[in-house]
């Protein structure tokens, strides 16, 4: 069983200048997984694939816990064997599209850099026949173009394009749908999950969205104010959510039947991931007089189904 | 193009000038050329010169001669005064060359060490040795640049003959407070560029370090540099001025303080014309090269 | 990983203003001394003495003499009146002058914004250095001549500053509700859109003291400026500089004055900035 794992996540603290971010969180993937880190904004997701990627340009520092990729720690390793990870077994596509490439060189140029720093050669035929997969025509044309050309939605198909290319063993995504419009989203999600079947790549995919999580999810992972609240198989999270947070969170998402979500009052608490007491306490509606105890410990739900909490003290 | 309204302007203000000034330029004249001044000569000399004209006369006569190549007579010597201005600028193109390209050979390379090693030992050493040079005139630093390597060590010329041995001395003068600008000024465009968003990105895909560096975070910072030496080009000729005149090598900025000095005013009116063509030309051609560097500007 | 950014903003922002403080007081203790410079002099600047021409600093002539003979010291601190409060005064001229042109030219625009910016590029179409020589030399030597000279270009920088700070500032909305409540342009110009561009243009007239006093400096070295026997840094060590190896200390004392006053302001010009920066004056 312990093979099949290509990345566990052990009780990470994550730490962004004097505040914890990150607390507790432990989880794995296993190969050619999809799983998804659902949360609303500032809950740590981004911070978890930060720490993953751990370079040092992204600011947050791991003060607890491990990361083991294919069985080596990541925190214990130096910035020159963190980056031989880097693209070939750990690829990465940001939210921000534009700030992948360098604006100011052809796609074509950056392409051939990426792949001569991995030892390969460009061979265009394979990059066009990659380009195709994605639906994106023109793909000669395409290469000859710059970034600052490109729409947000083409710079992103562009970059995952390159990750796919290097057909790395996990694929980390940080929001890359929430700069898109709905029609490039599908589009998006639908390559992802291609990729994955056509290559094997685990997917670790983090988004506030949960319709995207719905469609692409194996196993779902639910964060708020820096902690894991609850995580199990896609379809059991969703379709019986045993967390408050989370059953919360499927009664506010729109849907067309004309009648407006009930929102979730309130906002998640800055410092939730130092909280002895259970962070979503104050907003939560089957919160009792009798504060929790143990509020983030794991509990079995069902089988492959885990919650911190399940509405009853 | 607006090249030649300002040169008409430019011209006319420094003749308006020269006009208004005090200082009657047949005296000097006379006086240089070692004539004695009585007042028949003095007439004679005044009436040779077109003294006696009025402003507009002459400064129209001077115009016509220049539209056709005719920059009139030195004051000082009688010799025409367009082949001395380009056998000064030769001079001085040589000394500004070789001082651009002493200053852009140790400042980039710094420049880039400092910003990818910010903070480090070398880093505050070389960023006090530059606030240092940038508090200095260059005349100063040429004044301690001719003491200790001429008088103490007596290893060059005092006297910069135009040999390839006393350029080095006005090279180093003009050099050092280049170098102390330019470094500053590269090494806080290296550090923007590698703070940006695109260099996470590479770093992420694995690109290797030097790729990275020198494919693009020097290729997005070369407008920078290029902006920083085209700012400076107008220091370096005017601090050519001072140090040809230390260093009496013989450029055309010498002579243009040898000509304040004898009142030359031909000279001067010459040099004014010449200097401001080379100095919009150069900005032309810096504006230019933008384009070839980051294909988002567009020519105006 | 440490560096400087990971400092807190509120905490790096402290730091900033001490810094400012600090070279503010060791500016204002130049201004002081220049203020106070004959009362500070230990001996009299332009006494020329023939029998102690040259001689090595001692307690009487603490930076020694010079070739007349003239207390070093005192002309070195009569010097640092001369640079120092002609320096402050030209940037404060100029930059009232092409503040106030800046202003019109961003507001009306027009035909004034036409003239005085074509005036600024005939100016600028020629090294400043350059021009200031030629000028300085054509009106002769002579302090005043020199801050002409110098001047002459010097508004051009605080005139197109003002003027696109103005040109961005007077489409605001509490523009047009002034002009609405009757204002009159005067008012607007001094009373709304001054304080709001006067924080950038001063933090620029800062970080040019340093360079105006080598200017001054510049131009006196070379006979321009500051005609002796009056006390100015640049032009004693161009007297000096050919008994330098005699009396080293008649290039070293002004020397050494410069350079640390330049420094001050320098550094005074950037603390300002960084502190602007990061306060969004700029």
């Amino acid at each position: 069983m312990m093979e099949e794992q290509l990345l566990t996540v052990n009780d990470l603290h994550i730490s962004y200048g004097d505040a914890d971010v990150v607390s507790q969180v432990s989880f794995s993937v296993k190969k050619g997984e999809i799983v998804c880190i659902v949360g609303e904004s500032g809950c740590g997701k981004s911070s978890v694939l930060k720490a993953i990627l751990g370079l040092p340009s992204l600011e947050t520092v791991v003060t607890g816990g491990s990361i083991v990729f294919e069985g080596r720690e990541l925190t214990s390793m130096n910035t020159k064997q963190r980056c031989r990870l880097m693209g070939v077994e750990i690829g990465f596509v940001p939210q921000n599209p534009g700030s992948s490439f360098n604006p100011v060189r052809s796609y074509e140029q950056q392409f051939r850099e990426t792949l001569s720093s991995h030892g390969r050669r460009f061979d265009q035929a394979e990059v066009l026949d990659c380009f195709e997969k994605l639906h994106l025509t023109y793909g000669a044309d395409i290469l000859k173009s710059y970034p600052y050309e490109m729409s947000g939605g083409m710079n992103q198909r562009i970059a995952i394009a390159l990750a796919m290319l290097l057909r790395p063993k996990l694929l980390l995504c940080d929001e890359v749908t929430s700069a898109l419009d709905v029609t490039t989203q599908k589009l998006v999600v639908e390559e992802l999950m291609q990729f994955r079947e056509n290559c094997g790549t685990a997917i670790l995919f983090v988004t506030h969205n949960l319709g995207v999580a719905a469609k692409m999810a194996d196993i779902i992972i639910v964060m708020y104010a820096g902690h894991l609240m609850e995580y199990g198989q896609s379809k059991k999270v969703l379709k019986t959510p045993a967390h408050p947070y989370t059953k919360c969170l499927m009664v506010a998402v729109p849907d067309f039947s004309g009648e407006l979500p009930c929102g979730l009052d309130g906002q998640p608490p800055l410092e939730g991931a130092t909280m002895e007491t259970c962070a979503f306490e104050p907003r939560c509606p089957y919160a009792g007089d009798m504060p929790h105890k143990n509020p983030y410990k794991m509990k079995q739900v069902s089988d492959g189904h885990f919650s911190c909490c399940t509405g009853r003290a | 193009m607006q090249l030649i309204p300002i040169l008409l302007a430019l011209s006319f203000l420094v003749f308006l000038l020269m006009y208004i000034s005090p200082g009657d330029p047949a005296v000097k004249k006379l006086t240089a050329q070692g004539i004695a001044v009585s007042q028949e000569v003095l007439e004679a000399e005044r009436e040779k010169m077109g003294l006696n004209q009025p402003f507009f006369v002459r400064y129209g006569n001077w115009l016509a001669g220049v539209l056709q190549g005719d920059f009139g007579l030195s004051y000082a010597d009688d010799m025409p005064v367009l082949p001395k201005l380009i056998k000064g600028m030769r001079y001085t193109l040589i000394l500004a060359t070789s001082s651009l390209a002493l200053a852009l050979a140790v400042s980039i390379p710094l420049g880039i060490i400092t910003a990818v090693r910010s903070n480090s030992l070398l880093d505050h050493v070389v960023r006090m040795l530059t606030f240092a040079g940038n508090a200095m005139p260059n005349f100063l630093i040429s004044v301690l640049l001719m003491y200790f390597f001429c008088i103490r060590v007596n290893l060059f010329p005092v006297i910069a003959k135009g040999t390839v041995q006393g350029l080095l001395l006005p090279t180093l003068a003009l050099s050092i407070p280049m170098c102390s600008r330019f470094i500053r000024q590269i090494r806080a465009e290296v550090l923007e560029q590698l703070g940006k968003d695109y260099v996470t990105g590479l770093r992420t895909r694995g690109v290797r370090e030097h790729y990275i560096l020198f494919h693009n975070v020097l290729h997005n910072s070369l407008s920078a540099i290029l902006t920083i030496v085209g700012l400076s080009v107008g220091t370096l000729m005017g601090g050519s001025v001072v140090i040809e005149t230390i260093f009496r090598w013989p450029g055309i900025g010498k002579l243009v303080m040898d000509s304040i000095t004898a009142r030359d005013y031909s000279v001067i009116q010459g040099f004014v014309l010449i200097m401001a063509v080379i100095y919009v030309v150069i900005n032309l051609l810096t504006d230019i090269s933008y384009r070839a560097l980051d294909p988002r500007i567009e020519l105006e | 990983m440490k560096n400087r950014t990971s400092m807190s903003p509120l905490k790096r922002k402290e730091f900033l203003k001490i810094r400012v403080y600090s070279f503010v007081v060791l500016a204002v203790l130049l201004i002081v001394i220049s203020l106070l410079a004959p009362y500070l002099a230990p001996n009299n600047p332009n006494t020329t003495n023939s029998a102690i021409m040259n001689i090595a600093p001692s307690a009487e002539y603490p930076c020694g003499t010079d070739r007349l003979g003239r207390c070093v010291c005192s002309r070195v601190i009569m010097g640092a009146q001369t640079s120092i409060l002609s320096a402050i005064g030209l940037v404060a001229v100029s930059f009232l002058i092409g503040s106030v042109f800046g202003m019109l030219c961003g507001y009306y625009g027009g035909a004034i914004d036409n003239i005085i910016m074509r005036l600024a590029d005939v100016l600028l179409a020629f090294p400043q250095m350059v021009l200031a020589i030629a000028v300085a030399g054509i009106l002769g030597g002579g302090l005043l001549n020199a801050l002409i000279a110098l001047g002459i270009t010097a508004w051009t920088l605080y005139a197109r500053l003002a003027r696109s700070h103005t040109m961005s500032i007077k489409n605001e909305p509490f523009i047009a509700a002034a002009k609405l409540s009757g204002c009159s342009d005067f008012t607007i110009l001094f009373r709304h859109i001054l304080p709001n561009i006067v924080g950038s243009l001063l933090v620029n007239a800062t970080t040019q003291i340093g360079t105006t006093m080598i200017g001054i400096a510049g131009l006196s070295f070379l006979g321009l400026g500051v005609i002796p026997p009056n006390a100015e840094w640049g032009s004693m060590i161009n007297e000096a500089r050919s008994y330098i190896q005699l009396a080293p200390w008649t290039v070293l004392a002004p020397a050494i004055a410069m350079v640390v006053t330049i420094m001050i302001f320098n550094y005074l010009g950037d603390s300002v900035r960084d502190l602007a920066d990061v306060s969004g004056v700029i």
